[in-house]
């Protein structure tokens, strides 16, 4: 008993350190200017001043559509492309199977800022810079995504996948038509990291746009932050970052239902 | 409806080991044909060939008058019932028996027939609408028929369907496979590891044992006349009992010598005189042993044996003993008196022995 009650203090305590700051960007940037210093969390009244002031400033609400464009895109692409690739690892016979799938590990440990440089110089060169294509495609695929379906894949049974072949389904019809509905927990991790990643992205944005009306919400929210246009209005700051924050939530709680839903009752054997 | 023809098929996965050696083969038309053998010895890997699952490293595989050792497996019109059933989870019922006729593009209302008139026949009506995991495993494996008989193939191929069922649905469902046989008529290999359902199901029988065929012929026949000890031994149950003897030829008489106490006379056999002194291996099966009764006049020469264990079966029991060194097992009527430890006499039926060579093991 004393022993339960530790521990809900302290999952309690966790729960409030990492939550206090996140509900007080929120309420902060629904108080009015002069509250926000205190780190009061209910604001006298509720204003959306700082939002009205945000949107004057910047275009919102094409970042908006943007990040999701971009972000949509590059999920789409790592689900289709690397249940693919992680199919053919996985399940097809081929030559020089396993040095391909070292190969894609070892990518793995490269990090990002050495193939920056390479990445933006092909950019350049295909005339893709200031362009959705910048911004899409070098995320269609990615290792993780790759080794997680073929993970993934290599647990299914043999027999589903034969049975498939003889009731006519090509390797696409193997892919899309059973193991798709049969992984969808892999397709929801793969998905939500991979949508996180992308959103949340601001470095590659800033190298490759520089247009304002392609701007990914975390790069105009972060120019304008960091860039000296807020002008010091913290409320205004703030309200940026909500907006920035609060899709990635959304998708957040919508999946993490559908997540726990789908990992119970995948129940491919038998 | 179509014949498969197998010449000369080989198999390896790795190069140098054969999985499967050599395998030719003839099956008729609308013949239920069982392939038969130990875990391991290639049947999975000979059925996958026909299904096309699995590349034929040489010979060639025919069905009907096509070779088709590269035509891929949608479109050698067969279909396959798994061990695993291999049902799909997100699919219900109705649509894992659809699945195959709708990439067939066939109409709506058409594989609304096939698969209603499955469903009729299997006994599946009130399952349709579920999905796999709300069945028993006997519902299960007739989705598996099912899924397999709405394609119409022209063969098709069983790998242990009824492993993973208990004993009683096993044999339920081997009554009605082969009703299901009976009424559609189509061209089937039934690959099994249980020479029971060998035995009951196949209008033939092929044995297998380490990749090669040992004998091709009707259940009854290989019973009958097993062409060498493994299949004398793998075919029937209880099994078939051996026992090492030494022939004794002389002047047209022949012998057996099984050890000092035990000789027969089995001069009605044909032998040539090198076998004169040669090691064999005699095959006795469980009925060939009989029980002497007290008041019985017979010319077979009596052996006298003490019961190692007594297995009643209810209307017959089957009785363990050693003779000359051998694990024997005789099938007899049941009787209250005999029980383990008990001596009493048998004399075997001389006519049904079979004689096996020592080294090479074939029939003699
Ligand atoms: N995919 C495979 N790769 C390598 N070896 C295999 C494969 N499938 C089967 N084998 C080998 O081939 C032999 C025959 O196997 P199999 O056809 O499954 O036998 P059975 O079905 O009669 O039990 C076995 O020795 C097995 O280990
Ligand atoms: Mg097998």
């Amino acid at each position: 008993m004393i022993k339960k009650t530790l521990l809900y203090f302290v999952l309690l305590i966790g729960a409030v350190s990492f939550l206090y700051p996140f509900i007080w960007m929120i309420s902060a940037s629904l108080a009015p200017d002069k509250e926000i210093g205190s780190l009061v969390l209910l604001p006298s009244h509720i204003t959306f001043d700082n939002y009205h002031q945000l949107i004057q400033k910047i275009p919102v609400w094409r970042a908006l559509f943007n990040s999701l464009f971009v972000s949509g895109l590059v999920t789409l692409g790592v689900l289709i492309f690397g249940s693919m690739t992680g199919y053919a690892l996985a399940r097809l016979e081929f030559r020089g199977r396993n040095l391909l799938f070292y190969i894609i590990i070892f990518t793995m440990t490269i990090p990002f800022q050495i193939t920056l440089i390479p990445q933006y110089i092909i950019m350049v060169k295909l005339h893709w810079t200031d362009t959705y294509l910048a911004l899409v495609v070098p995320g269609l695929m990615n290792a993780f995504g790759i080794i997680l379906f073929r993970q993934y894949f290599k647990s299914v049974p043999q027999d589903l996948i034969d049975a498939a072949r003889l009731d006519g389904c090509g390797e696409f019809g193997i892919i899309f038509r059973v193991m798709w509905p049969n992984s969808v927990p892999a397709l929801v991790t793969v998905g939500i990291l991979t949508f996180m990643a992308s959103w949340n992205d601001v470095l590659w944005p800033l190298i490759v746009i520089r247009d304002q009306s392609l701007m990914t919400m975390p790069q105009l929210v972060t120019l304008f932050v960091v860039g000296g246009r807020a002008e010091s209005q913290l409320g205004v700051k703030l309200a940026s970052a909500v907006l920035l924050a609060l899709p990635i939530i959304i998708a957040y709680m919508f999946f993490q239902k559908y997540f726990i839903n789908s990992a119970s009752s995948s129940g491919l054997k038998g | 409806m179509a014949a498969v023809k197998l010449l000369n098929v080989r198999k390896t996965y790795d190069g140098k080991e054969f999985a499967v050696k050599d395998i030719s083969l003839e099956i008729k038309d609308k013949e239920f044909v069982v392939l038969v053998g130990p875990s391991g010895c290639g049947k999975t890997t000979l059925l996958r060939m026909v299904a096309g699952l699995e590349e034929i490293t040489e010979g060639e595989i025919i069905i009907g008058d096509r070779v088709i050792n590269d035509v891929p497996p949608k479109s050698r019109n067969i279909a396959m019932v798994f061990q695993n059933y291999a049902l799909y989870p997100h699919m219900t019922i109705y649509n894992n028996m659809a699945f195959g006729l709708k990439l067939r593009k066939l109409s709506r209302k058409e594989i609304e027939n096939r698969v209603n008139e499955a469903a009729d026949i299997l006994g599946l009506k009130d399952l349709l609408n579920r999905k796999p995991k709300a069945l028993s495993g006997g519902q299960k494996q007739r989705v598996a028929v099912g899924r397999a008989i709405v394609r119409n193939p022209e063969v098709f191929l069983f790998d242990e369907p009824l492993s993973n069922l208990d004993a009683k649905l096993r044999m339920q469902m081997r009554a009605e496979i082969l009703k299901l046989h009976q009424k559609l008529k189509i061209t089937t290999i039934y690959v099994t590891h249980d020479q029971t359902e060998a035995m009951t199901m196949g209008d033939m029988i092929v044995v297998i044992n380490n990749g090669k065929i040992n004998q091709y012929d009707t259940p009854m026949e290989i019973y009958k006349n097993p062409v060498n000890k493994f299949v004398a031994g793998f075919i029937g149950s209880p099994p078939m009992s051996f026992i090492l003897g030494k022939l004794d030829l002389s002047n047209g008489n022949i012998f057996i010598s099984l050890d000092k106490a035990v000789k027969l006379s089995i001069s009605h056999l044909h032998l040539t005189d090198d076998f004169d002194g040669k090691q064999v291996w005699l095959g006795v099966r469980p009925e060939d042993f009989r029980l002497k009764q007290p008041s019985e006049k017979t010319l077979n020469e009596e052996i006298e044996v003490t019961l190692d264990l007594v297995e009643p079966m209810g209307n017959e029991s089957f009785f363990h003993f050693q003779l000359a060194q051998s694990n024997c097992i005789a099938r007899v009527q049941t009787s209250d008196r005999l029980k383990t430890g008990d001596k009493i006499k048998m004399y075997l039926m001389k006519d049904h022995l079979h004689l096996f060579d020592y080294t090479s093991e074939r029939k003699l």
